[in-house]
């Protein structure tokens, strides 16, 4: 990762086919690293698709997922997670019953150095381990901004929260690169103003690349440098959010009638 | 092995093979619409084969009526598992629900032991079952012919209410989502009633000709049977009621051959039908006539 | 968070602990001496059950992986035992249809060493069992395992020189005392309390919670699933080892669903997730499950002979569980935990309701 001139994620012609539906088409996608770069497209686009290939939940049908050069195609989603890629879920995805601080605690699980039976006999590094774990979590969580709800159970907190709570446990699997999920669904205007500034923020902070699917279009147009529009598992148009948006194409397939008239 | 003892094998494995086609199709109509294994699907079956026993040895019913009330009465019972047992856990965790199919299963074959006593009973079979026919040097009774007709018929009659009627499509409907069912006008209470309702009147026929075939029964005799036949189900493509019967008469064909022709593996016959599930589900677990089924990202 | 909690020293606090184990166990022994055989005989029950049933609850209600193959461990783990810890000279009178094979005809260990290599035996049959079976999901996952068991109960009922077939084993030595028995509960019951307290534990959860968000998380199903399989399996082997050396006579009928059934039924009215509530309702069901066979003899009242109903105990526990899943489906204690805190908590709430009614 010294090397600043690699790309933090590549998909090199990734095709994913369903028996006789093609999901993506020969996607290429090139994220450099710090970027903050959104992939958007109407519903059925097949962005989720992208993000469940990148996150190892599939494997795609043809094609290389390169992350900081090294191909990661077809690892299982907890070895793409090792090797520093986190993800949130479009329908929120939380541990219900575990509480804000387990959630978090969970996501520092892949970084443990205590083994099985240092564990279970309370041995030094484990207790030691776990003592950091849980000052982790907390600072995590107040970074964050959920340190007054750390001991609720996650299913009682409200919506906006629990996507917050997403990225914070994504964020505890220490990420190079993070996937957001429209992270922005279902929240009021002023949820996702907050919501951008923390996207913003927590790259910075983190020093993390992010891609981010977006379905508003004012919360991808407001942060993202650069993006990638998808059309039915085609690539329509790549570019900066002023190029996107005189793009002929993505007007047509995508902010056409509705979408123009409720921005 | 002779021709002979061969054809008697494959007639013993046709029988048995539509027995387990009859149970099987209630579990994958089940499994299709609620994603719920019934357990207490095999206890229908042995409590139908107790009614229809009830009815002529006791209330000294003609068999004919004896047998019919029978799977009215299994019908009924079926549907009152379901709203009692399933419908209040229709909304929570599946595995709730499987906690309450194993709980009616137990409930049902030990109240079965109590009220039924734990004596296997022998079960009235009609002579005109028993007249022997004789084909191409093989005597067999009139059973093995009408067990697998019966079943053929059934088979056509269920393919027409479920492809051909508003019912049908109702259940079909259903089957893909309880919402948008709802949405489109569909009683989806009623669906799940009436799929109850045909798989355990099905049950019901399977455990007569159960009884007519094994002339006894006891109250143990629906869980293993039963599982079987989920198997069998499983085997063809949970969900598909072509699946499940091609299932049945696998799985009932195969354990009979094993037996006739490696008999040294005779003892191992209960655990054949796990062994294929286990296999199935490893190298194909849509089964043979399913559809691919994925988890939702 | 409490505010001021007393702050005990950890020194302190474990030799508190030492000591109330000590009077423990030395309660057990006297009381095995000098309480009488039905009581002894439940006691033993009881620890047996709670650590099962906490196996059982690691597997399905911890980690939310619903297997039904704990008989076939248990039976795995009765067989071991019991084949290790026989006499040479018993097992020639056992095994008169075939002879048992070399070496375990001529070999008789200690109780602890035959009780660990079933525990090894059984974890490994786990493994076996839980590798292919973990990667199917909810009511396929518990038909396969209960396939499993079955595969090893009929395995166990044809290979006649390693496990007598049907007939079974007689004339296991009766090692089983109270010591044995709540040892191994509180075993259990402490690598639970252990597990469930590190980040492994809290993996397990997250498998219950969201398989898909765990696996993105980095959790790896197969070792941590197959972790709380294995000693799952581990624990019903040596309940099993312990059972047979209760009992004395083995045979592999005893193996069958029902007893699956009953531990699950445990588990299920204690809370799936909840260790306290597994050890309450474990040793509350062995004990009802002993006082209701009155129900199932034949007895005399008032003249009038009432014969014997066979099933009618498992009749009653059937309509307890249906109860709880349909009304209280998370149990008596869902997959919350009793503690002191929350005794005193709830005492606090209902003085302070108290006053605020008198106010």
């Amino acid at each position: 990762m010294a090397d600043t001139n690699i790309p933090a994620l590549v998909c090199e012609s990734v095709t994913m086919r369903f028996g006789g539906l093609t999901a993506v088409n020969g996607l290429n996608l090139r994220v450099p690293q710090g970027a903050l770069y959104g992939l958007i497209g109407p519903n059925g686009a097949g962005k989720t698709t992208v993000f469940n290939i990148v996150s190892g939940v599939l494997c795609p049908s043809s094609g290389a997922v390169k992350l900081f050069g090294a191909d990661v195609a077809g690892l299982t989603p907890d070895r793409i997670a090792h090797r520093g890629i986190a993800r949130t879920f479009q329908n929120i995805r939380l541990f219900r019953n575990l509480t804000v601080l387990d959630n978090v605690l969970v996501g520092l699980h892949l970084r443990r150095e205590a083994n099985l039976a240092e564990a279970l006999l309370a041995l030094p590094r484990h207790r030691s381990e776990e003592a950091q774990m849980a000052a982790t979590a907390a600072q995590l969580l107040e970074e964050i901004g959920l340190q007054d709800v750390s001991h609720y159970r996650a299913s009682a907190l409200p919506y906006g929260q629990q996507r917050r709570l997403e990225i914070a446990r994504a964020l505890a699997t220490k990420p190079a690169v993070l996937l957001l999920d429209e992270p922005a669904a279902g929240m009021n205007p002023a949820e996702t103003e907050d919501l951008m500034r923390l996207i913003t923020d927590i790259r910075d902070r983190f020093s993390l690349t992010i891609l981010l699917i977006e379905h508003e279009m004012k919360v991808v147009m407001g942060i993202c440098e650069r993006m990638t529009v998808l059309d039915h598992g085609e690539t329509i148009a790549e570019g900066t959010p002023e190029e996107i948006q005189r793009n002929e194409r993505v007007i047509k397939a995508y902010l056409g009638g509705g979408a123009v008239a409720r921005n | 092995m002779t021709l002979e003892i061969f054809l008697q094998n494959a007639a013993n494995g046709i029988t048995l093979g539509s027995l387990y086609a009859l149970l099987a199709i209630g579990y994958t109509m089940v499994y299709g619409i609620l994603r719920l294994i019934n357990f207490a699907h095999g206890e229908i079956f042995m409590i139908s084969t107790y009614f229809a026993f009830y009815g002529t040895a006791i209330f000294a019913l003609p068999w004919q009526v004896s047998f019919v009330a029978a799977i009215i009465l299994t019908a009924l019972l079926g549907v009152v598992i379901e709203r009692a047992a399933y419908r209040p856990l229709r909304d929570a965790p599946r595995i709730s629900a499987l906690i309450s199919a194993i709980g009616v299963s137990f409930l049902m074959a030990n109240l079965g032991l109590v009220i039924f006593g734990g004596r296997p009973k022998t079960f009235y079979r009609p002579p005109i079952f028993q007249a022997p026919i004789e084909l191409g040097g093989v005597r067999v009774v009139a059973l093995f012919f009408v067990i697998p007709l019966l079943t053929a018929v059934l088979l056509v009659a269920l393919n027409y209410i479920v492809y051909r009627t508003k019912t049908g499509l109702a259940m079909r409907a259903a089957q893909w989502d309880f919402d948008t069912a709802r949405l489109m006008g569909v009683d989806v209470d009623r669906a799940i009633s009436i799929t109850f309702a045909i798989g355990s009147a099905l049950a019901a026929v399977g455990g007569i000709m159960w009884g007519l075939r094994f002339a006894e029964i006891n109250p143990n005799m629906g869980l293993f049977p039963g599982l079987k036949c989920f198997i069998a189900a499983v085997f063809g493509g949970i969900g598909n009621i072509s699946g499940a019967v091609l299932g049945g008469f696998i799985l009932g064909f195969g354990e009979i051959m094993l037996v006739a022709f490696l008999p040294g593996l005779a003892g191992y016959r209960d655990a054949f039908a796990f062994i294929v599930l286990i296999l199935i589900l490893l190298v194909r677990p849509t089964g043979l006539l399913g559809d691919k089924q994925r988890v939702k990202v | 968070m409490m505010a001021q909690q007393r702050v005990v020293h950890p020194a302190l606090k474990i030799a508190a602990v030492c000591g109330a184990l000590v009077l423990f166990f030395l309660l057990l022994s006297w009381g095995q001496e000098h309480w009488d055989a039905y009581t002894v005989r439940i006691l033993n029950l009881c620890g047996i059950y709670i650590g099962i049933t906490l196996g059982l609850n690691l597997c399905n209600g911890f980690t939310g992986q619903f297997s039904l193959g704990i008989a076939g461990f248990m039976a795995v783990g009765a067989y071991t035992t019991a084949l290790l810890t026989m006499s040479p000279a018993i097992k020639q009178a056992v095994f008169f249809i075939e002879p048992l094979i070399y070496p375990l005809n001529s070999v008789q260990w200690g109780f602890l060493p035959s009780l660990l290599m079933a525990a090894v035996v059984s974890g490994i049959v786990g493994f076996l069992v839980g590798a292919p079976a973990i990667r199917f999901r909810g009511d396929y996952l518990a038909i396969t395992t209960l396939g499993f068991a079955e595969i090893i109960r009929v395995v166990f009922t044809n290979i006649v020189p390693i496990t007598n077939g049907a007939l079974g084993l007689k004339g296991i030595p009766p090692h089983t005392n109270l010591v044995w028995s709540w040892g191994f509960a509180l075993v259990c019951i402490a690598v639970m309390v252990r597990l469930m307290r590190t980040t492994y534990g809290r993996a397990l959860k997250a498998i219950r919670d969201d398989e898909v968000a765990a696996e993105a998380m980095g959790v790896n199903l197969f070792f941590h699933k197959n972790l709380a399989f294995v000693v799952s399996a581990m624990m019903a082997g040596v309940g099993g080892g312990l059972l047979g050396n209760l009992i004395t006579t083995i045979d592999p009928n005893m193996f069958r669903f029902p007893l699956t059934f009953t531990v699950l039924m445990m588990a299920v009215l204690g809370g799936l997730g909840s260790i306290t509530g597994t050890v309450i309702s474990a040793a509350a069901v062995t004990v009802a499950m002993e006082a209701f066979r009155v129900l199932e003899e034949p007895r005399v009242i008032l003249g009038l002979a009432i014969p014997g109903v066979p099933g009618m105990r498992m009749v009653v526990f059937s309509v307890a569980l249906m109860i709880v899943i349909l009304f209280y489906p998370k149990g008596f204690m869902g997959d919350r935990e009793f503690s002191l805190d929350r005794v005193k908590r709830f005492a606090a709430g209902v003085r302070r309701a108290n006053t605020s009614k008198q106010g």
